[in-house]
């Protein structure tokens, strides 16, 4: 149940946005599958890559983002599901022969799947060297999920959703905002961004973000022997202390009512977002060049407004686009544009152009585009 | 020079909205562009129009009023160059 169970077959790079030294770089390991099996994973890597882009922040910041998909075959498919489990949830009790010996019941609870780190770490550096965050994929449909310093998530019908969540443990360091084994909290003040004990408002962890009007704690719970469910007293999306995470019903509050690190579905909340963020920002592109050229010149008729466009533009890079004329024409303009933007695919731009010629006579007109970040 | 993206949000079909950014020193050469997340191939999904108000000695604020173009909501991304 190790490394000896399968072999590192390659990598493809699923998403390039310039170099990887520049870039935030996820690799996306594979766990379970055999060879004939590979192409399952390809499917739910890219399923995994369509929803971390569809999430924000990552979406805002997925300029920031590199991914390698890293093919890893396993002798047998599947993960180890212990027959008993600490928790009182049985498993089947099978084993499977996996490249990362991935097993359901991991510190006793059953839905924890997860594998050898260290050596998927050692795994994904040695495929990118670059790597800064590893993620495996786990060929199990039975729902699961850990995030340590590698998250682990199976093929369950929210897996992409556990993936998100477990990758806010492994790569932004998150906590969870659930409250489901601890009656209070014990551990002081918790060094994730997202958890705090302190109640007082100018010195809680995220005070800037709390409006004046809003009470805190924002949401007490009454009764330290089960989760608080009630519905927010505040608007949804109002910053403040809601008791209740890290798995602790009392003693430690989460800064929103909701949130994609208390429960699958729901969006990041703010002081979610904003640690992404903080992550990423220093891989997002910069300032370049510019880099200058015509793109395309035609003549336009008299009082006519003509269209042009321009296609496979890396999404990523920031374009200015300009139109002028080579016919002299006086007095007054002589030519109007306006520039619409089309996503043609995640990661592509489509522009188009409409050039108005607002003579009475014919022009001649060139787009031109200043390329000022890639 | 240097680039980013200020706000991010959603207009609703055929419909417009307005972001507002403020506090810009006036002697930045500032160009405003805007792009949708929501991938739609096919036909172009936004537009946008920058207008500009001084409101003090120091400060600009620029007011983008984008478009969708589609039948469908879009999510964008506002973002700018401040040219040397």
């Amino acid at each position: 149940m190790s490394a000896a169970d399968g072999v590192v077959v390659g990598r493809s790079k699923l998403v390039d946005h310039g170099a990887d030294g520049v870039r935030w770089c996820l690799v996306i390991l594979s766990d379970g599958y055999r060879t004939t099996e590979l192409p399952t994973f390809h499917a739910d890597a890219a399923a995994f890559v369509e929803k971390l882009f569809a999430t924000p922040p990552f979406t805002e910041m997925w300029c920031a983002i590199n991914v390698y998909r890293v093919d890893v075959s396993s002798t047998d498919s599947g993960a180890d599901s212990p027959a008993v489990c600490a928790d009182g949830n049985p498993g089947s009790g099978t084993t499977s022969a996996t490249f990362f010996d991935s097993t359901f019941c991991t510190n006793g609870t059953r839905r924890l799947l997860a594998g050898d780190q260290g050596l998927a770490l050692l795994t994904a550096q040695a495929q990118v060297p670059e790597a800064d965050a590893t993620v495996v994929i786990v060929n199990t449909t039975e729902y699961g999920g850990a995030g340590g310093s590698v998250a682990f998530f199976s093929r369950h019908g929210a897996a992409s959703e556990i993936g998100v969540h477990e990758l806010g443990h492994s790569a932004f360091s998150l906590a969870d905002e659930y409250a489901d084994l601890n009656s209070g909290w014990s551990a002081g003040e918790p060094p994730e961004p997202n958890l705090t004990t302190i109640t007082d408002r100018a010195t809680t962890k995220w005070s800037e973000l709390v409006a004046a009007a809003t009470p805190l704690p924002t949401q007490p719970n009454p009764d330290c022997s089960t989760e608080n469910l009630a519905a927010s007293p505040v608007a949804v999306g109002s910053v403040g202390l809601f008791e209740g995470g890290g798995r602790s019903r009392c003693g430690v509050y989460r800064p929103e009512h909701q949130c994609r690190m208390r429960t699958l579905g729901q969006p990041f909340c703010t002081v979610c977002r904003r640690a992404i963020r903080r992550r990423l920002t220093p891989f997002m592109p910069v300032a370049t060049g510019p880099r200058l050229g015509v793109q395309f010149s035609g003549t336009v008729a008299a009082r006519v407004t003509q269209r042009w466009f321009t296609y496979d533009w890396p999404a990523c890079w920031n374009v200015i686009w300009t139109v002028t004329t080579s016919t002299p024409v006086t007095p007054g303009p002589g030519l109007d544009w306006q520039v619409r933007v089309e996503r043609s695919s995640r990661e592509r731009i489509t522009y188009w152009i409409d050039i108005e010629n607002l003579t009475s006579t014919p022009i001649d007109v060139s787009a031109r585009y200043a390329i000022v970040a890639e | 020079m240097r680039v980013g993206v200020q706000f991010t949000g959603s207009v609703g079909a055929n419909a417009s909205g307005r972001w507002f950014t403020h506090s810009w020193p006036p002697d930045w050469n500032v160009v405003w562009t805007v792009v949708p997340t929501t991938p739609a191939p096919g036909a172009p999904q936004v537009e946008w129009d920058v207008e500009v108000q001084r409101a003090s000695a120091t400060a600009i604020t620029y007011w983008i009023d984008v478009r969708n173009l589609s039948a469908a909501p879009v999510a964008i991304e506002g973002r700018f160059a401040v040219l040397p």
